[in-house]
């Protein structure tokens, strides 16, 4: 691969990766994540790899979209209420990253051109189905229950949705009631102040 | 000049990093989630690019095929946390990690 290409896509990788672990609008972030699985395929791709590079630029994809659709609908209000990290932790994070970057680059170093086996002709396919099928088959089954399991656990039911319109509904009925009590009260000392008013 | 496995490596290791951080500092479990799958990316940098870049010739990719693996892996595991991230939120109005603390199971 060449290596000012590797280091464009390089760039773009480690910027759409800050922006997806630092900003705090979890929107933003989510499209820098998105952004960053791409860039991530692109390299595979351009690298030569792709088989894997497809695949890393169509599953997130695939798998976002069916849970957009199966989700459409449902409130999901967890994406506010994020904030900044604190001070604190902060700095705790980036000590411990930097830490884990200088052992793995120092690891790599001081392995030298021992620790990587080579490109081959055979094609990616072929290993799957042939050297790897049980584990490809358990990753696959393991994708299926994965993403169904959190659609059953994400989505809201007919039932769950009937009783937050209840509660809606009661939450309304509460605070109408409550407007009504302070007019009357209000009305009642009014009235009061007047008839002192005139009595006097 | 072409892009060899140690500039794999170093970008592999680069990313580990900036996952890490955010998997230590974010708060809120999307955030964490985002972050833990930028962590989990890093080793797939790492794995396709030796295998394309490495010596030899003659060896099948089974780097290719572990970074399928580990991608498919990845992809279920943070489906099934971001399930369970919705159930928090359902069930205690908050999406801050710290409110897990106090959450009783029963």
């Amino acid at each position: 691969m060449n290596a000012f290409a590797f280091f464009i896509l390089g760039a773009l990788v480690v910027a759409a990766a800050l922006a997806a672990v630092v900003l705090p609008n979890l929107r933003h972030a989510g499209a820098s994540l998105l952004g960053f699985t791409a860039a991530v395929g692109i390299l595979s791709v351009a690298s030569g790899a792709y088989a894997t590079g497809a695949l890393q630029l169509l599953l997130p994809a695939i798998v976002l979209v069916l849970m957009s659709v199966s989700l459409a609908g449902t409130r999901i209000p967890v994406i506010t209420g994020a904030k900044l990290p604190s001070r604190r932790a902060m700095v705790v994070g980036a000590a411990v990253s930097i830490g884990f970057a200088a052992l793995l680059l120092t690891t790599f170093a001081i392995g030298g051109s021992g620790w990587h086996a080579g490109a081959g002709v055979a094609a990616l396919v072929s290993v799957l189905h042939l050297r790897t099928p049980y584990a490809f088959v358990i990753a696959l089954i393991t994708v299926v229950i994965g993403v169904g399991g959190a659609l059953m656990a994400g989505r809201t039911g007919s039932d769950e949705r009937r009783l937050d319109r209840t509660l809606e509904e009661r939450r309304l009925r509460d605070e109408r009631a409550q407007r009504r009590r302070e007019d009357r009260d209000a009305a009642r000392r009014s009235r009061g102040t007047v008839a002192d008013e005139g009595g006097g | 000049m072409s892009a060899g496995p140690g500039h794999f490596a170093v970008l592999s290791a680069i990313v580990f990093a900036i996952g890490l951080y955010g998997v230590i500092s974010r708060e809120d479990t999307l955030g964490e989630l985002m972050a833990l799958v930028v962590l989990l990316t890093a080793p797939l940098i790492a794995l396709v690019g030796f295998a394309q870049t490495g010596k030899g010739g003659s060896v099948p990719p089974f780097g290719n095929a572990f970074a399928v693996l580990a991608l498919l892996c990845t992809l279920a595991e943070v489906a099934a946390a971001s399930g369970v991230a919705m159930l928090v939120w359902r069930r205690l109005q908050s999406s801050q990690l710290d409110d897990l603390v106090d959450v009783d199971v029963n």
